[in-house]
């Protein structure tokens, strides 16, 4: 008889309600729609989200590293992203390798990988989402369809507006 | 053309295969400048596309504080993309649940369907399409759903219908705004695209877990190439819609394209779109197509004119401009004729400053136009004539 036990969490799992996630080649976009916020992670950053699938430990995370990133295979480098992640609500239940003291900041990682010509560690940018009425979202190209302006103008709405940032290790 | 301008396109056009990498290098190692590459691809709605493939290709050549100025609206942009999408499936779902049929054209459907992604298209609206008859039926279904129309100034609200060809509607808990269209065009536009032709020949896309109703592709790449030629070819996002479309489509049934366009009058404009795609992104184009481009004087022309524009930062032609490149895009007398008239009555046709500069009784109401004429006579002649006359003086 099947056993219908999900396996126990042995790994940081991520969260999956709330959010919109669209893959691009240099990043990843998470919109968070709890929090109306927008995230822009970098390739390591959105690897290390993909394998927060609750079974993954950290130490098979860092092995992965690589083949799929060229990095070095260190833990260091999955905590340094754990933390991050977790920093912006997007992994759910405790990472019990975040409570160390010992976590290395990102300075200390860029230092230790200086020797190899510095390697793309772990980064994510942050802003509030904001509403169009915040972005000003007319821009300015075109007008009003043919016909449809007369003497009083062809009005041109203004350009994009920028969403508060907030960067997150960047 | 110049350096910026080129940096911008060749950006655009950039794709695995292509040799525009080496362009592109070179172009930066020359030195450019960067505020007036960052105001082209502003002003043209393109900076998500454009950011992408100059990160893609050549990470190494942007300044920092550069990349950091286009990541900050991009994130702006991807966000409004991503918001707007939501929106769609929410005013999509309110309609099906009102047992109206939609289709949904430009926008993020456009972002999903072209580019795969929200992110890469810039959004600042939602446009969906439904029967002209069904229209106070779907705002009354949007009403009760939280949404409210804004309704033109100075006439009665349902004769919006004959004048125009959408109302806005916000949803007022974030402000998005959707435009509800019952026709694709102004109604002296004359493109004669129905809702049932359309509906008939319909696709469908997946956004967000919902199927959506789309225009085939052979009738959606007809109304990109309108709604550009409808703008003046004013911006370079509507022709990299156009040019993406004939990248993800290469099997784009042209037989049925051109025997549409010349049925419905907008060959030339057709003509205009493709070379605008081939001229500014590289695109490949049938020998056929390409062949008829090259031979048809007026659409070397427009092209040229729109190029010339884009490299001198220009955005839309001179005023008078604008509706004679309009009509000269356009093959037959009879349209070209009919644009003519409407242009006018356009023209003349008097709005709520006429009404508010004069004020008549309702018997009266049709010498509005003689209104129109003097306050028009009267506001170039502050505008133009004062000037010249103080010139002239001095």
């Amino acid at each position: 008889m099947a056993n219908s036990t999900p396996p126990p969490v042995q790994g940081p799992l991520a969260r999956y309600t709330d959010i919109t996630k669209e893959r691009l080649a240099t990043e990843t976009i998470i919109y968070d729609h709890e929090r109306h916020r927008v995230h822009c992670l970098n390739r390591v950053l959105a690897f290390v989200l993909e394998q927060c699938d609750g079974h993954t430990p950290v130490r098979l995370m860092a092995e992965r590293l690589p083949d799929a990133m060229k990095l070095p295979p260190d833990q260091d480098i999955i905590l340094l992203a754990l933390r991050q992640l977790n920093r912006i609500h997007l992994l759910t239940g405790e990472v019990p390798e975040l409570n160390s003291n010992t976590l290395p900041s990102r300075r200390e990682l860029a230092r230790r990988f200086a020797y190899v010509g510095g390697v793309m560690l772990p980064a994510v940018a942050s802003i509030v989402a904001p509403t169009p009425a915040m972005a000003g979202s007319r821009d300015t190209h075109g007008g009003p369809e043919n016909g449809d302006g007369n003497a009083n103008g062809d009005g041109n709405g203004n350009g994009n507006g920028n969403g508060n940032r907030n960067g997150n290790g960047k | 053309m110049t350096n910026e301008a080129l940096l911008v396109l060749r950006c655009l056009g950039i794709t695995d295969n292509s040799s525009s990498r080496v362009e592109i290098e070179s172009l930066l190692s020359a030195g450019v400048d960067w505020r007036r590459v960052l105001s082209l691809v502003r002003a043209n709605g393109v900076l998500p596309i454009f950011r992408e493939n100059l990160l893609r290709y050549c990470p190494h050549a942007v300044p920092r504080s550069i990349r950091a100025q286009m990541q900050a609206e991009f994130q702006t942009c991807a966000s409004l993309s991503i918001g707007y999408a939501h929106e769609l499936v929410r005013v999509i779902t309110c309609l099906q649940q009102g047992g109206i049929s939609a289709i949904a054209f430009k926008g993020p459907i456009l972002a999903q369907q072209l580019y795969g992604t929200f992110s890469l298209r810039q959004c600042r609206d939602v446009d969906i399409l439904i029967e002209k008859n069904r229209f106070r039926q779907a705002i009354d279904v949007l009403e009760s759903a939280g949404y409210t129309p804004v309704w033109p100034k100075g006439q009665p609200k349902w004769e919006i219908l004959g004048s125009d060809k959408h109302v806005s509607v916000f949803s007022r808990a974030r402000q998005y705004r959707v435009e509800l269209h019952w026709s694709l065009a102004m109604p002296e536009s004359e493109f004669p695209l129905k809702f049932d032709d359309l509906w008939s020949r319909r696709d469908a896309v997946h956004v967000l877990g919902t199927s959506i109703d789309v225009p085939s592709r052979e009738d959606l790449f007809l109304i990109l190439c309108f709604h550009l030629a409808a703008h003046w070819w004013a911006s370079l996002k509507w022709i990299c819609d156009i040019g993406e479309l004939l990248r993800r489509y290469p099997d784009l049934n042209w037989q049925v394209v051109v025997e549409r366009a010349r049925a419905w009058g907008c060959y030339r404009i057709m003509l205009t779109g493709v070379a605008l795609a081939r001229d500014t992104l590289a695109i490949d184009l049938p020998e056929q197509i390409d062949r008829a481009t090259k031979s048809d004087k007026a659409v070397i022309e427009i092209s040229n004119d729109v190029l010339c524009r884009f490299s001198a930062g220009a955005y839309a032609p001179h005023c008078i401009q604008k509706p004679l490149d309009y009509i000269r895009s356009r093959e037959r007398l009879g349209d070209r004729l009919r644009l003519i008239v409407n242009f006018i009555r356009c023209r003349l046709k008097p709005n709520e400053h006429d009404r508010e500069w004069v004020r008549l009784p309702d018997a009266l109401s049709c010498l509005y136009i003689l209104v129109r004429i003097v306050r028009i006579a009267r506001l170039r002649y502050k505008v133009s004539v004062i000037p010249l006359l103080k010139t002239i003086m001095s």
